[in-house]
């Protein structure tokens, strides 16, 4: 039976790109994602509680919360999150924190990033690409620089999440932990 | 909107020698700073306006003087309308303006030079850039039934059956001679946004063009006939959805605005373009694509957009919002959200903004009153 996991994050898009990378480390039809998308840091801490309590009701046994870090510090924001959560009874469940923006992920895997926007050779990148400040206009200048197109994160984020190889992923510590928790979810089910 | 509207048409002002019959139906008086390189001028311009039978203001009459100490030195201010301006600064081209048809270029020529050549130049380039304001409303685009399936062309590329198209021809022959230069015009641009690879409206479109003659008779003093064959071209534009080719008038409301929308944003060289409330008619999956492409295109151009939705506000930064108020006997009035509250007032919106909520909502909940 189909694990049902709960997500919850700032956009729409972030979701769809965690959609294209579960699909990468667990089995076809073995998950499904119930979500709330925040439109808003401030929002998803307000409602995760709440959210958390609606996607028990929705049948999830499992919850990823993703949360931007941008200026804070990631000790007390990872705790106002784990508080807002705590006891709520899921069987698992995990926080991830980009260091920026979710896009830095994205910027892991170059040859996605050609084959999404047919450039005609691959961008170069800085290694740590969550080192990058602002990892959206990166990527919407690098894809300009490169294919003359115009990149739109609400669209193309999940093409290029899609594509990605998602062992380069991993080079971003913000992600890392997520494989383990995904390979836990399918080992109980 | 209007009012940065009022902007352009004071370019486009006819000078008081050129009568006008209309009774002026508004008045106002505008006061405002712009800015070229660094300089600052402000504008303090008297206005009469007339509104004409397809709701546009029309100035008939205005006074217009300048501020711009940083370039005469003094706190004297400078008369001198925009659409004089304009022409000051482009007595090289050969399409005459108002002032230039009336008084003759020398005399535009003997004006020019008792101008100060960087007042000259600092008020041509305001002019210029204000008469290419470019403004988008949904509501010019409302109903795709009432689109022509199809429009005419002279062999030439000129459209035949009117001068002045608006509304929805007007954007179907837009599009058909951006597409003639697609590369130079930001047509590919478009449609790689709004086809498969990007937001996935429509698939492709195509113009078929039609060749068609049509015999015009005039009939000369003593009886003569004389005849005379027109070519023409009867384009037919087509948007193939999934498999199907529908003419434009199929198209539904939100796809036809967006498309709009989206074609005169990718494809508008004007330096500042008005959107009015793009959120009309669009679901919000869609409408956040629509604002995330023109938060990208605002880094080439200037663009403001009015809106009632809170949904929109939570994609913005309060830095970026201006709120209007219509106050009674006063008017309308517009504030910077960021100097409009006090400084606790917008220490509390941020703090709500990081802990607790969005800004739509903070609004919608009167937090901005």
């Amino acid at each position: 039976m189909a694990v049902n996991i709960g997500v919850i994050a700032e956009e729409h898009n972030d979701i769809d790109v965690l959609y294209q990378f579960t699909c990468k480390l667990a089995p076809e039809n073995s998950f499904s994602f119930s979500t709330f998308a925040a439109h808003g840091c401030g929002r998803l801490r307000k409602k995760c509680r709440a959210w958390s309590e609606n996607l028990i009701q929705r049948g999830c046994t499992h919850l990823v919360v993703i949360h931007d870090l941008d200026d804070e510090d990631q000790d007390a924001l990872r705790a106002v999150l784990e508080n807002s959560v705590r006891d709520i009874a899921f069987s698992g469940r995990i926080i991830l924190i980009p260091v920026f923006e979710i896009e830095a992920w994205l910027l892991s895997d170059p040859l996605a990033l050609q084959q999404t926007f047919n450039m005609r050779k691959s961008p170069k990148i800085p290694q740590k690409p969550e080192t990058i400040p602002n990892p959206k206009e990166y990527l919407r200048d690098i894809v300009w620089k490169y294919s003359k197109k115009h990149y739109i994160n609400t669209i193309h984020n999940k093409r290029i999440a899609s594509v990605l190889s998602i062992d380069k992923v991993l080079l971003c510590n913000s992600f890392a932990p997520y494989p383990a928790f995904v390979s836990t979810i399918i080992a109980t089910c | 909107m209007n009012a940065i509207l009022l902007l352009r048409r004071l370019t486009e002002e006819r000078p008081s020698f050129y009568a006008r019959d209309e009774v002026p139906t508004g008045h106002c008086n505008l006061k405002t700073t712009l800015t070229v390189d660094n300089v600052n001028g402000t504008l303090w311009a008297d206005i009469d306006t007339y509104t004409d039978d397809n709701n546009t203001d029309i100035v008939i009459t205005s006074d217009q003087y300048w501020h711009i100490k940083h370039l005469t030195g003094n706190n004297k201010r400078v008369k001198l309308p925009l659409a004089l301006a304009r022409e000051l600064t482009r007595l090289e081209d050969t399409r005459f303006g108002y002032y230039q048809r009336h008084i003759g270029v020398d005399a535009v020529e003997q004006i020019s030079r008792t101008v100060p050549e960087p007042v000259r130049d600092f008020l041509g380039t305001i002019a210029r850039n204000l008469a290419q304001i470019r403004y988008y409303s949904a509501s010019q685009f409302t109903n795709p039934a009432n689109c022509p399936v199809s429009f005419e062309l002279e062999k030439e590329g000129k459209i035949t059956r009117a001068v002045h198209l608006t509304g929805h021809a007007k954007f179907l022959f837009d599009l058909y001679n951006s597409r003639k230069y697609s590369k130079r015009s930001g047509y590919d641009q478009f449609i790689d946004i709004i086809g498969p690879n990007g937001i996935g409206l429509v698939d492709e479109i195509s113009f078929n063009p039609i060749s068609t003659s049509s015999v015009q008779y005039s009939v000369r003093i003593g009886g003569t006939v004389t005849e005379r064959r027109k070519q023409k071209i009867l384009v037919i534009p087509q948007f193939k959805i999934g498999k199907n080719a529908l003419s434009p008038n199929q198209l539904s409301e939100g796809t036809f605005k967006t498309i709009t929308l989206l074609f005169y944003l990718i494809t508008e060289s004007s330096q500042l373009l008005l959107i009015e409330e793009p959120e009309v008619c669009v679901h919000h999956g869609l409408l956040s694509s629509i604002l995330e492409l023109i938060k990208t295109y605002s880094n080439n151009k200037q663009i403001v957009i009015s809106t009632h939705s809170d949904f929109v506000l939570d994609m913005v930064q309060p830095e970026n919002v201006y709120a209007v108020t219509n106050i009674p006997n006063e008017g309308t009035k517009v504030h910077h959200i960021p100097k409009r509250l006090s400084r606790p007032e917008l220490g509390a919106l941020r703090e709500y903004l990081q802990t607790e909520g969005n800004l739509g909502e903070y609004w919608r909940a009167g937090g901005l009153e």
